[in-house]
């Protein structure tokens, strides 16, 4: 069968009316959810995975897969609102969605984060559409060196990130990843930082930190100056992205889209990498590299695009190898167990009805996201309206039922005080809090990759560079380390040079 | 300004420090075979190395660091309220468990709004309880969110 007949036979299952209202219905309550500050895709979809069992297994997959991507929708609308990223793949969005906000331009924000995650996700399902065996083939061959060196490629991209001093990025980054170590250690078993409790032997959760340094501080913030007065008072302009905004989003999107889809095909990667690495690239392109951090469009559309297309990127390890490379993706392999069917290179030849009409309902869902979301802008966009003096306990209640929904534990409450007080301190002093949210989740992925790397070669640490694909990834971030040292020594010599000729 | 970057250089620095100190207790293990200390060590390490640069940077000069907007520690115009909210938010982790989410957080609400954003009493404990209530049912019931129920029980 060729290409156009498998999409058409996608379509034909998914727009029978049973597995559209599946869709609809997915979509619009993992919005609904999503939106809730706390509750992330993962959480929604296992929330809501029993509700499943009864259905047909297309309906039930369809139904779970509409979820996820209206959840993660629904996550960035509490980034841009309220300065709360409900998992780490929307905490770039914070940086300059929640700026819009306050500068009136949530609409905008909204508008463009939701149209950059419908290109993006059509994108997406059209490179699964034709290129999933194929990049399978090559996400089977990122062993933990691979993974590695791309982990390598991010954190150095992410000195690029900030808009402050470089050293404290770099700060920021190593005490993230000395954080990331709290815990048991993966590969001994060892106790690290843990202080003989065992409250910390799983680690520092991921979710109390994020809202306490994101959310909890931000309120902090917000409270020490005038609460009576609405701190939000800017005059909200246009519900929608104006045509100005597209002309500096339409390259964001596309560029989001493109790295969003092929990271987020590598096991591991997920849907964070590629926003923290689009937002890191806009910057580094932009005109006006100053604009970021203070209400720059592009560092919405980019990494909004970016994970949206992650998310397509994902099905393709789930689809044709059987392989989870996230959570979300985790409960969609185990609905899929539940059902009966196992997922893996089989599975185009063997469950056609299934594979297709997944990937058509992707296409469907995205429309029905979008149609859905945009009238919502207008309501979200009110919520702004509400007096801070009222906003601000429900949005410390939200932290706190967010953070206790995932594992009703009191010293979490804590973590999420305690990473509210840093992150205040933190953006007192000028430091930023998102390179230590991005080293904390990959550093343990990097240690670990280090480590399985030398368990592989026998300790040699020529593994690091004998494989092509992490030797090429790893050129690629030794240029980036050295080319700013080379370069601007030597522009310096040329000016010099230059202004000499000329006089 | 200088010496606000120095001050929150150092205390990382000491962080950095204790971490180090903490991290060389454990097994470290060789480059080639790197045990569960290996990379504490080397981060925290790293960490004192750039916190110093960062004091020696912050010592030298005050614009030596590109530090953005001005930084108004302390607080801004209301540090009363500042302190207030985390006394509150503090109280309120504390009781969380043992007081159960209804009361404890009836409490929380009608009290920042009370005493904080100043509405009127009536209005600030209705509100507060009001949206209590409306919590509990979206979370608890609807999405079978596990809230403590302390004192009160099951009910």
């Amino acid at each position: 069968m060729d290409l156009v007949q498998n999409l058409a036979y996608g379509f034909s299952v998914t727009l029978t009316p049973g597995n559209l209202f599946a869709c609809f219905t997915g979509v619009l309550v993992g919005t609904l959810i999503g939106v809730l500050p706390g509750i992330g895709p993962a959480a929604t979809m296992s929330l809501l995975l029993p509700v499943t069992f009864a259905m047909s297994p297309a309906a039930s997959i369809i139904m779970l897969a509409g979820i996820y991507y209206g959840a993660m929708y629904g996550g960035s609308t509490t980034s841009i609102l309220a300065n709360i990223p409900g998992e780490a793949a929307s905490v770039v969005t914070c940086l300059d969605g929640y700026q819009m906000a306050r500068q009136g331009r949530a609409g905008a924000a909204l508008g463009i984060a939701a149209f950059g995650s419908f290109i993006a996700g059509t994108f997406s399902v059209l490179g699964i559409t034709l290129l999933a065996p194929p990049l399978a083939a090559v996400a089977l061959r990122f062993g933990p060196p691979e993974i590695f060196a791309i982990l390598l490629l991010g954190f150095t991209l992410v000195t690029h990130l900030s808009g402050g001093s470089r050293l404290k990025t770099v700060a920021m980054a190593l005490l993230g990843m000395l954080l990331g170590a709290v815990g048991l250690d993966p590969i001994s078993g060892v106790a690290r930082f843990t202080f003989g409790t065992i409250t910390f032997n799983d680690g520092i959760g991921l979710i109390p930190m994020i809202m306490g340094l994101f959310g909890v501080s931000e309120v902090l913030l917000n409270v020490e100056r005038q609460i009576e007065q609405e701190v939000y008072g800017a005059r909200i302009a246009g519900l929608l992205p104006s045509r100005a905004d597209w002309k500096i989003s339409a390259a964001p999107i596309a560029r989001g889209s493109v790295l969003g889809f092929f990271l987020g095909i590598l096991p591991g990667v997920g849907a964070i990498i590629p926003t923290f690495i689009s937002y890191a690239l806009e910057r580094r392109l932009a005109k006006q590299p100053e604009r970021f951090g203070r209400g720059a469009i592009e560092g919405v559309a980019g990494p909004e695009s970016a994970n949206n297309a992650a998310t397509g990127g994902a099905l393709i390890p789930l689809l044709t190898l059987g392989v989870a490379p996230n959570v979300p993706m985790a409960i969609l392999l185990g609905a899929f167990l539940i059902h009966g069917v196992q997922p893996g290179p089989l599975m185009i030849t063997e469950r056609p009805e299934l594979f297709w009409g997944v990937v058509a309902s992707m296409y469907v869902g995205n429309v029905i996201l979008l149609v859905l979301n945009l009238p919502l802008i207008g309501l979200w966009v009110q919520l702004l309206r509400v007096p801070y003096g009222l906003l601000f306990p429900l949005i410390l209640l939200f932290c706190v039922i967010g953070v206790w929904s995932e594992a009703g534990n009191l010293p979490d409450l804590w973590v999420l005080l305690a990473f509210g007080l840093l992150g205040y301190l933190m953006r007192k002093f000028g430091y930023e809090p998102a390179p230590l949210v991005l080293a904390f989740v990959l550093g343990r992925l990097a240690e670990e990759s280090v480590r399985q790397s030398l368990l592989l070669s026998h300790g040699s640490l020529g593994i690091l560079v004998a494989r092509p694909i992490a030797a090429v990834l790893l050129g690629l971030t030794l240029v980036l380390i050295v080319a700013p040292l080379v370069l601007s020594p030597m522009r310096r010599v040329f000016r010099a040079l230059s202004v000499e000729g000329s006089s | 300004m200088a010496w606000r970057d120095a001050g929150s250089s150092a205390v990382l620095g000491l962080l950095a420090l204790f971490a180090l100190i903490a991290s060389a207790r454990m097994d470290i293990g060789a480059i080639t075979q790197p045990g569960p200390g290996f990379f504490p060590v080397v981060l925290s390490a790293a960490l004192l190395l750039v916190a110093l640069a960062l004091l020696v940077l912050g010592l030298r000069s005050g614009a030596a660091t590109r530090g953005g907007a001005p930084i108004e520690l302390p607080e801004g115009t209301e540090p009363r309220k500042l302190l207030g909210s985390v006394g509150v938010f503090a109280l309120y982790i504390a009781l969380f468990e043992w007081l159960g989410f209804v009361l404890a957080t009836a409490g929380f609400l009608s009290l920042l709004f009370g005493a904080l954003a100043r509405y009127r009493w009536p209005i600030a404990v209705g509100a507060g309880v009001a949206l209590t209530i409306a919590a509990y049912l979206v979370f608890n019931t609807w999405l079978q969110v596990r809230l403590p129920h302390g004192v009160l029980g099951r009910w």
